[in-house]
């Protein structure tokens, strides 16, 4: 099972078919005639029950009929697995140039006998057809490879996995060979050349073993082949494989984003030097990829690699490998516990969607996860125990990840939600249910991130109790109260009992679509509503509290609180016209107060100003005082000029700014908002809750539709947690208390028409 | 040889599934499906999205065997089905005509009366 194997089964055959061509000819003349291995016989890799692919090519005005059959009838004869063709040079260059397959395989055509020249004419000519088609070719090849990817799986988590056709297995390893040859892009070719020679390894003891061609690992196969590699148990043999199949796909995923790259430049605008531009503070987007901006030094800001990896899985681009493993060698370490900002970037990746599995697989292959989540190491390539599973416990959690992202306006915690995902399974590899043993290794990763308490309390339980809403759903009865008060009591509250629901139906989708069936999700459903209504209606104190706690706790605050009455300027006093702006610098952020004569629009106008100016607004509360209105703004921007600020507001209230024509599309494909009323959490005002992404603009859009409407808010309590804001506003009509239900309709709606369609100020 | 098909409450499942192993049926069929009886519960929201509640989820199961065989699984499915509550389920009995297993190709045996837990599925 060693490379000299496949080197002595290659002589045997090339003997055999360099003989049958030699033995024909007879010492006639030989020019125009040459007989080629191509494929994996070409490469010269032969596995023991490999098929013999060769090619009789000839000169086009050579006729082979006769030859032909001379040759092919000895190597029958010696009962070798032949696939065999006769060309003609300029068909096997036609051949090459119509279908990608063929070139690929002809790629690899090597001399076995007869007339040199002739194929080394072929080498060369293929060669220069395949880079001077690679534009042409390549995509179609990209999409024979995801076909291929989709309908096999990966090597690294498939149950039974294709040492050759799967997703990182010797098929993509030779489409790599030949991406370089195409000199568009480059791979590390040692690395490559390392995996290939372990994988072909693999696949000569599975031939063995089998006794057969066959290039699929059945489970009962793996005992054997730990022995056969050396390994201590299937187990280990299942890592070793795996790991293999996860560096080759990692190697393809990256070399075929660059070929993308490669192909959306036009030819001829190959600029001189890197094109870099920033996205993030330190981050910056450069050839398609995610790399660090010019000047950026990785020992002064911890929070670099988190914020890398966010934005380049939620532009759903390359986090270049290079970067981070800089970044782990000279990146400074996050502080412990980790801020409120490096939790909210670590879970603005996992809400990602589909843009996290290829940084998450980057940042595993850099070591960067081990810097970030060491605990991951327990479930790395952990093969899962239930056939129903269609990934390793590891990919499955990204996969649980990538389902949850597209669910989280159901839930208030989206932060909370998003880190028990990826911890969920975290227990499993143990004899013990893995429930169980993840709730402390969960509780010790939330700690570690900063969670507040009752926060890490609610990632345990989430942890703890993932399995619980579909084991109850399906085997108790849902009609009897202790079922219920079973569930309730572990659950404890409505939140949580939302969270667990979410978290439930992302686990199932990604464990694969039989495990979500409408009969198990009706099942669910069901059981949760039982359940919540056992609990009551969400708690509202939640609601303005919630989001800030997680604000107090990490040491932030930006409580609005009881402000008490403020002085009104005299200035102000003589022309109620003017706007006061005063802005007072706080330890992370600023506190900015404005006193006005009473309008309509004022806030909305106010939040607009900060829009403008690219400064998020944390909180804001408002109320009148004589008959002046007076609001104060919680802001994230210390250095926050008040003239500047003053400047803005006047335009916007005169008209000359219109916020609103600044704001453009998202380019994310971002979730619709979810615009709530919440009747139990205020007596006093009306209580709207909107949930979407946090982008600047938000809060004038939300405010500016409450101004048209006529409505008065009293306050705004922003909070963003991590991939998504919850921003709760307390509305009232004017000069009265809470909004009757249709006027409560008509506000929602139209906040919603005024969030729909993502439009936000695009930075 | 008779067909008998059960409709039940899912978390019945394993305790008539044991049952009528008990008396030496191991072959049956077995759907997640969702229905209706006489039963009625108005459509419910949740998570601001409307569901019929109408439609309820069972679980369907199916067994051939012996017309000897027939009262007593009839009798171990009810008894262990029943939680005396309102959409326990139905189980219904129906003549089968013939039955071919696929593996042996007895197509000359359609009308032979099968052994005991043989297997609708």
């Amino acid at each position: 099972m060693t490379a000299s194997d496949r080197l002595a089964r290659t002589r045997a055959a090339d003997a055999l078919c360099g003989g049958a061509l030699e033995q024909t000819l007879a010492g006639a003349d030989e020019s125009g005639v040459a007989l080629v291995a191509v494929g994996g016989y070409g490469r010269s890799e032969l596995a023991p029950f490999s098929d013999l692919d060769v090619v009789l090519v000839h000169a086009d005005d050579v006729d082979v009929h006769e030859l032909a059959a001379n040759v092919w009838y000895p190597m029958w004869d010696s009962g070798a697995n032949l696939d065999h063709a006769v060309r003609a040079l300029s068909e096997a260059t036609e051949a090459a140039k119509s279908d990608a397959r063929v070139a690929l395989g002809l790629l690899d055509a090597r001399h076995l006998a007869g007339d040199p020249s002739l194929t080394l004419q072929l080498r060369a000519s293929l060669l220069a057809q395949w880079r001077r088609d690679a534009r042409r070719q390549l995509p179609v090849i990209r999409e024979l490879v995801s076909a291929r990817g989709l309908r096999l799986g990966e090597l690294a988590h498939a149950a039974v996995p294709d040492i050759k056709e799967s997703m990182g297995g010797l098929r993509d390893a030779t489409v790599l060979k030949a991406l370089v040859a195409t000199w568009l892009v480059d791979v590390p070719h040692a690395d490559l050349e390392r995996c290939r020679q372990q994988l072909l390894d693999v696949r000569d003891v599975v031939h063995e073993l089998a006794g057969r061609a066959t290039d699929r690992i059945a489970p009962e196969l793996w005992p054997e082949l730990a022995l056969r590699l050396g390994q201590p148990d299937a187990d280990a043999a299942q890592r070793y494989v795996r790991e293999i199949g996860r560096r080759i796909t990692h190697l393809s995923r990256l070399t075929w984003r660059r070929v993308d790259g490669v192909l959306e430049r036009p030819q001829s605008s190959r600029r001189r030097g890197p094109d870099l531009r920033p996205v993030a503070p330190g981050v910056a987007v450069s050839a398609g990829e995610v790399v660090l901006d010019r000047g950026t030094v990785p020992s002064v800001d911890p929070l670099l690699m988190l914020r890398a990896a966010a934005e380049a899985a939620e532009r759903d681009q390359v986090l270049s490998p290079p970067t981070v493993a800089r970044l782990v060698r000279d990146g400074a370490e996050l502080p412990l516990p980790w801020g409120l900002e490096a939790r909210n970037l670590f879970t603005r990746l996992l809400a990602a969607g589909p843009g996290l599995l290829g940084v998450w697989e980057t940042l595993d292959e850099t070591g960067a996860l081990a810097r970030i989540l060491p605990e991951w190491e327990r479930v790395r390539l952990l093969p899962h125990a239930s056939v129903v599973h269609r990934f390793t416990v590891d990919r499955h959690l990204v996969e649980t990840c990538i389902e949850a992202s597209r669910l989280i306006r159901r839930v208030a915690r989206a932060d909370v939600l998003m880190v028990a995902a990826v911890l969920h399974d975290i227990g499993k590899g143990g004899v013990v249910d893995h429930s169980v043993a993840g709730e402390p290794v969960a509780a010790v990763v939330a700690d570690r991130m900063g969670f507040p308490a009752d926060e890490v309390r609610l990632v345990q339980d989430l942890v703890r109790w993932h399995l619980l809403l579909a084991e109850v759903a399906t085997t108790r009865d849902l009609d009897d109260p202790a079922t219920l008060e079973y569930v309730a009591s572990r659950v404890r509250d409505t939140e949580t009992l939302q969270l667990l629901e979410v978290l439930t139906e992302s686990d199932a989708l990604a464990t694969s679509p039989k495990a979500w069936t409408s009969w198990r999700a009706g099942l669910v459903r069901d059981l949760c509503q039982r359940v919540g209504r056992v609990l009551g209606p969400p708690d509202g104190a939640w609601l303005t509290a919630g989001g800030n706690g997680a604000v107090a706790a990490a040491g932030t605050t930006m409580e609005v609180g009881e402000v008490g009455e403020v002085e009104v300027p005299a200035a102000l006093r003589a022309n109620p016209g003017l706007v006061d702006v005063d802005v007072e610098a706080l330890a992370d952020g600023a506190r900015v107060t404005v006193i006005s004569g009473d309008r309509v629009g004022l806030m909305a106008a106010m939040a607009g100003a900060l829009a403008v100016l690219h400064t998020s607004v944390r909180a804001a509360r408002a109320w009148t005082q004589e008959e002046f209105a007076v609001s104060v703004w919680h802001i994230d921007d210390q250095h926050l000029d008040g003239a500047i600020l003053r400047q803005r507001l006047e335009a916007v209230l005169d008209g000359r700014i219109v916020p609103a024509e600044r704001l453009r599309r998202s380019r994310r494909t971002a979730l619709e908002p979810s615009v709530q009323v919440r009747y139990d959490a205020s007596t006093q005002a009306t209580v709207l809750e909107v949930r979407m992404d946090d982008r600047p603009g938000v809060v004038h859009l939300v405010l500016s539709a409450l101004a048209a409407q006529n409505l008065s808010v009293r306050s705004a309590h922003v909070t963003t947690l991590g991939p998504q804001a919850v921003d709760v506003f307390y509305v009232q009509e004017y000069g009265a208390g809470v909004l009757a239900d249709d006027r409560a309709a008509a506000a929602v709606h139209a906040v919603r028409r005024a969030l729909t369609g993502a439009v936000t100020l695009d930075v | 040889m008779k067909l008998v098909t059960a409709v039940i409450k899912p978390h019945r499942w394993e305790a008539v599934r044991s049952a009528v192993e008990m008396v030496g049926i191991s072959g049956m069929t077995v759907s997640e499906v969702t229905g209706r009886g006489r039963q009625k519960s108005p459509s419910e929201v949740h998570r601001g999205v409307e569901y019929d509640n109408t439609l309820v989820p069972r679980l369907r199961i199916e067994i051939v065997a012996t017309d000897e065989e027939i009262p007593e699984i009839v009798e171990k499915i009810v008894t262990n089905a029943r939680t005396g509550k309102i959409g326990d389920g139905k189980v219904w009995v129906v003549p089968v005509a013939a039955m071919v297993r696929v593996r042996a190709d007895d197509l000359d045996e359609v009308t032979r009366v099968p052994t005991a837990g043989s297997s609708a599925g």
